[in-house]
C-alpha cells in the first residue's frame, strides 16, 4: 500500500530514473519521510531528457490519396446541403511537384544523379555546395499556387442574368440537322435547374432540366425544355429541340409588337405594351431574353401573378402568336385603321383598310385599345412621393441644394461665353478668378520646369 | 403712365472703368457688315409681300407636300407610342381636309418687313441730373397683354438723356421678363459671320433659318443679315431643293425677285423640268418689278425668251437650257405620239 503511494508520487520523475530504481525501492521510506520533512531534498534529482520514439505514424500508415481525401471530401449529408462547392472548396495538392530526384535540403552534387560523372577530362567528385535558402520558399510558393478553387471569369458579354449562372447565357445556334444549318441563330438559356424523380431501381434519380429559347433575331424563334443527367447534354437537348419548334412572330417595323395585348398561362398574366423605337426592353429578364432572340427591341411588359419561367415563356409566346396585324384588325372590324404619331404632329396615316366594304357608322367603331386588349385593363397604381420627402431632413437638404442646383448649367454657360469659369467680379477685378479645373496641375508643371 | 401700372425695372449695364462698352450682345453688332448690295426693304415692298396674289404665287412655288410639312423634326423630343383609331371613310376624308389646312399653317412664311426705325430715339435730355449714377437705367412696362414689339423700353443715360431702347436692349428686356422658348438671352454664336459661313457651306439652311426666326424679330438688323446671307448662299449653290415645302422658299424667291437675281433659279427650274415654276416665277417678277396689274402673253416660250433677253445677265446659258428643255420635251411628245 505504501509502496503504491510512493509510486504514484514519484512516477513522473521515476521515468527518468530507471537505472536507479533498486536503490529507490530500498530507501523508499527514507525518501518518503524526507519529502514531507524537507522538500528541498527532493529537488536534488537530476533530470534526464528522454525522447519518446514511435516506429509507426499516421502519415506512414495511409496513402497520400487517402489522407488528401480525408481533408478535402465533404460528407454525404453535407453534399446534399450544398457544402464543398464554390470558392471555399479545398483541393488536393500534388506535393511532388517541383521536387527533383537528387535535389534536396542539402545542396549536394551527386555525380551520375544530378550532375554528369565526367566533365571534360576531370572526374566530378561528390561535393556539398552551400545551402540554397530560396529552395524552400520556391516550393511553398509553387504549392500555394496549386489547389485553390477559382471560378472561371466570364467576359461581360458572355455573362447571363447573374454571375456565372447559366440562365441568360448564350449557348450558340442549334446543331445542324438534315443538312440544314441554323445560320444567324442563337440560343439562350432561360431556366437551368436540378430535378429529381424516384425510380424503381435507381431510387432518387437526379437530372438537369433546361429551358432554352432559340431565334434568328428576325422574327423566327422557338423554345423547348430538355432534361438529361448531365448538364451539357441537357443544354444541347433543349437547344436542339428549340430549333425544331420554330415559329414566325409578326413584328411591327421589325422593332416592336403590333399592338398592346394581354396574355395568360396558368397564373402568369402578362400585359405587353408597344413602344417607340429607342425605348428598349423594360420587362422581366426572361421576356427580355426571348425578345432579343426574336428581334424585338422595344417593348414594355408587366407580369402579374406567378413568374414561373416555364409558364412565363408559354404565356408570352402565346400572346405574340395571337397578335393581329393591322390588316387583320381592319378586316375584322370593317373600319379603316388610322395611325397618329406625335413626332409627325399627329398626321393621320391609314395603315390598313378593310378588304370588303367599310362600315360607315362611326358610333359602332370600337376603341382600339379596348379591342386589342380584349377589354382587360392593367391596374395602374398611383405613385405617391416617398415618405422621406415629408421629413424635416429632406426639407433641409432641399434648402441646401437650392443654391447649388444650377451650378453645372451656370458653369457650362460661362465656359461657352468666356472660355473659363469666372466670377461676376472678374470684369472689374481681373485677379478675382475662381479656382480653375486644371490650374493646380499647371502650376505644378510650371514649377517643375523652372 | 400711372394708369399703366409701370414697373420701373433697371439693371446696370456693366459700366466699369475697364470694360466701359461691353454690352450683352455687342459682339454681333460689331461684326455686322453691310457688304451686300441688296435693295432696301421699304414699307411698300413689304406690303407687296403680303398682297394676296403674290402670296398665292409664293405658296404655289413652295409646292406644299404634306408628308414633308409633317415630317419628324429633331427638336429633342423623344418619339412617342403611336395612337390608333378605327375610322369610317367619311371621318378619314374630313381629317384629310383638316390636315391640308394645318399643312398650310405649318408652312406660313416668315414675313419680310422693313427694319425698325424708332430705335434709340431721344425723348428728353435732362441736364440737371448729369452724373446721377455711373450706370444706365432701363425702364420698361411689364403689364400683361402688351406685345413685345409695342412694349415701352426706355433708357436713362448717365448724361441725362432719356432715349428709346436699341435693338439689343429691347431683346434683353423682352427675353428677361417674357422669355420665349427657343430664344436665348445672348444671341447664339452661330449667327456671327465667321461661324455662319461653315454652317452655310454644310448646307444647314433650314436649321439656320428656323433658328433665326426664333431668335430675332423680323424687323431686326441681325435677322436681315443672317437670313439674306443664307438666301444668297442657297441661290449661289442652287440648293432650292432643300427648302422646298418649307416656310423659307417663299421669302427666298421674293428676295431673289426684288433684288433682280432670277438667273440661277430659272436655270435650276429648266434643268429639273419645272416649267410651270418658270412661268410662275416670271409672273411674280413682273408683278413686283413692273406693277401688280401686269398681264403676260399667251405664248409661254416667247414670254420666257423675252424675259431672258430683258432681265437676265447670263443670257446665252439660259437660252441654251431653254432650247435643250424644248428639245427634250418635243422628243417626248414625238415618242408618245
Amino acid at each position: 500500500m505504501l509502496s503504491s503511494v510512493i509510486k504514484r508520487v514519484f512516477l513522473p520523475n521515476s521515468i527518468c530514473n530507471t537505472v536507479n530504481r533498486p536503490e529507490i525501492t530500498k530507501s523508499c521510506t527514507r525518501y518518503f519521510s524526507s519529502l514531507f520533512i524537507s522538500p528541498t531534498r527532493v529537488l536534488k534529482f537530476e533530470p534526464v531528457c528522454v525522447q519518446q520514439i514511435r516506429y509507426e505514424s499516421f502519415f506512414k500508415k495511409h496513402t497520400a490519396e487517402h489522407i488528401w481525401k480525408s481533408v478535402t471530401s465533404v460528407s454525404n449529408a453535407g453534399k446534399k446541403r450544398g457544402r464543398g462547392k464554390g470558392a471555399g472548396k479545398k483541393r488536393a495538392k500534388n506535393l511532388n511537384r517541383g521536387q527533383v530526384i537528387g535535389v534536396g535540403v542539402d545542396n549536394m552534387i551527386w555525380p551520375g544523379l544530378n550532375a554528369p560523372i565526367i566533365k571534360g577530362r576531370d572526374l566530378i567528385k561528390r561535393t556539398q555546395l552551400p545551402p540554397d535558402p530560396e529552395r524552400e520558399s520556391r516550393l511553398i510558393k509553387l504549392r500555394d499556387s496549386l489547389g485553390t478553387f477559382r471560378s472561371i471569369r466570364l467576359s461581360p458579354t458572355e455573362r447571363g442574368w447573374s454571375g456565372n449562372k447559366m440562365p441568360g447565357r448564350s449557348i450558340g445556334p442549334p446543331h445542324s440537322i438534315n443538312e440544314y444549318n441554323f445560320d444567324g441563330f442563337d440560343s439562350k438559356v432561360l431556366e437551368f435547374k436540378t430535378v429529381f424523380c424516384m425510380k424503381a431501381n435507381a431510387g432518387r434519380y437526379r437530372r438537369i432540366s433546361v429551358v432554352a429559347v432559340t431565334g434568328n433575331k428576325n422574327g423566327l424563334a422557338g423554345f423547348a425544355l430538355g432534361k438529361a443527367a448531365d448538364s451539357k447534354a441537357a443544354l444541347r437537348r433543349a437547344q436542339n429541340r428549340a430549333g425544331q419548334k420554330l415559329m414566325y412572330i409578326e413584328r411591327y417595323n421589325n422593332h416592336t409588337v403590333y399592338h398592346d395585348f394581354f396574355t395568360q398561362f396558368c397564373n402568369t398574366k402578362i400585359f405587353v405594351e408597344k413602344r417607340p423605337e429607342g425605348y428598349g426592353l423594360k420587362c422581366h429578364r426572361a421576356i427580355q431574353t426571348i425578345c432579343e432572340m426574336i428581334g424585338i427591341t422595344d417593348l414594355y411588359a408587366k407580369v402579374e401573378g406567378s413568374t414561373n419561367i416555364q409558364n412565363l415563356v408559354k404565356a408570352f409566346f402565346l400572346g405574340l402568336l395571337k397578335q393581329k396585324t393591322h390588316q387583320q384588325l381592319a378586316d375584322e372590324t370593317k373600319y379603316h385603321l388610322v395611325e397618329f404619331r406625335r413626332e409627325n404632329d399627329y398626321l393621320p396615316v391609314i395603315v390598313a383598310s378593310p378588304t370588303g366594304s367599310v362600315n360607315e357608322n362611326p358610333k359602332e367603331a370600337p376603341d382600339f385599345l379596348q379591342y386589342v386588349m380584349d377589354n382587360k385593363v392593367r391596374l395602374r397604381k398611383k405613385k405617391f412621393p416617398p415618405f422621406y420627402t415629408r421629413k424635416t431632413h429632406w426639407y433641409i437638404k432641399e434648402k441646401k441644394l437650392e443654391t447649388v442646383r444650377n451650378i453645372d448649367k451656370a458653369k457650362l454657360n460661362l465656359l461657352v461665353e468666356y472660355g473659363e469659369i469666372r466670377s461676376f467680379l472678374t470684369d472689374k477685378y481681373p485677379e478675382c478668378r475662381p479656382m480653375q479645373k486644371n490650374s493646380i496641375k499647371k502650376e505644378v508643371d510650371e514649377t517643375d520646369q523652372s | 403712365m400711372t394708369s399703366k401700372q409701370l414697373f420701373s425695372s433697371f439693371y446696370r449695364f456693366k459700366n466699369g472703368y475697364k470694360y466701359s462698352n461691353k454690352l450683352l450682345n455687342s459682339i454681333i453688332l460689331s461684326n455686322f457688315s453691310s457688304k451686300s448690295h441688296d435693295r432696301e426693304i421699304t414699307k411698300e415692298l413689304s406690303n407687296k409681300f403680303f398682297a394676296k396674289p403674290v402670296q398665292d404665287i409664293l405658296v404655289k412655288l413652295t409646292h406644299v407636300n404634306i408628308q414633308k410639312a409633317f415630317r419628324k423634326r429633331f427638336i429633342g423630343q423623344d418619339p412617342d407610342t403611336p395612337i390608333y383609331k378605327f375610322m369610317t371613310t367619311a371621318e378619314v376624308e374630313k381629317l384629310q381636309v383638316e390636315v391640308k389646312e394645318k399643312a398650310k399653317e405649318k408652312i406660313q412664311m416668315p414675313p419680310i418687313v422693313p427694319l425698325r426705325t424708332d430705335l434709340g430715339e431721344v425723348l428728353e435730355v435732362d441736364r440737371d441730373i448729369i452724373g446721377f449714377d455711373s450706370a444706365k437705367f432701363v425702364f420698361t412696362d411689364i403689364t400683361f397683354g402688351i406685345s413685345d414689339k409695342s412694349r415701352i423700353v426706355v433708357v436713362r443715360e448717365p448724361d441725362g438723356t432719356l432715349r428709346k431702347g436699341n435693338a439689343n436692349e429691347r431683346h434683353t428686356v423682352n427675353q428677361l421678363y417674357f422669355p420665349q422658348s427657343g430664344r436665348e438671352l445672348k444671341h447664339p454664336a452661330m449667327f456671327e459671320d465667321k461661324n455662319l459661313k461653315p454652317l452655310l457651306e454644310n448646307g444647314d439652311y433650314e436649321f439656320i433659318l428656323d433658328r433665326a426666326c426664333c431668335q430675332f424679330e423680323p424687323d431686326d438688323q441681325n435677322y436681315h443679315r443672317v437670313v439674306f446671307s443664307t438666301y444668297q448662299h442657297v441661290d449661289q449653290t442652287q440648293k432650292y431643293q432643300i427648302l422646298e415645302s418649307t416656310r423659307h422658299l417663299g421669302p427666298l424667291l421674293f428676295y431673289l425677285v426684288f433684288n433682280k437675281r432670277p438667273d440661277n433659279f430659272l436655270m435650276y427650274c429648266l434643268q429639273t423640268e419645272r416649267f410651270d415654276d418658270v412661268i410662275l416665277f416670271i409672273q411674280l417678277y413682273s408683278k413686283l418689278n413692273q406693277g401688280m396689274g401686269t398681264e403676260l402673253e399667251n405664248d409661254q416660250f416667247k414670254i420666257i425668251e423675252n424675259f431672258i433677253d430683258v432681265e437676265c445677265t447670263e443670257k446665252e446659258r439660259l437660252k441654251e437650257a431653254l432650247k435643250s428643255y424644248i428639245n427634250r420635251n418635243s422628243e417626248v411628245e414625238y415618242k408618245s405620239n
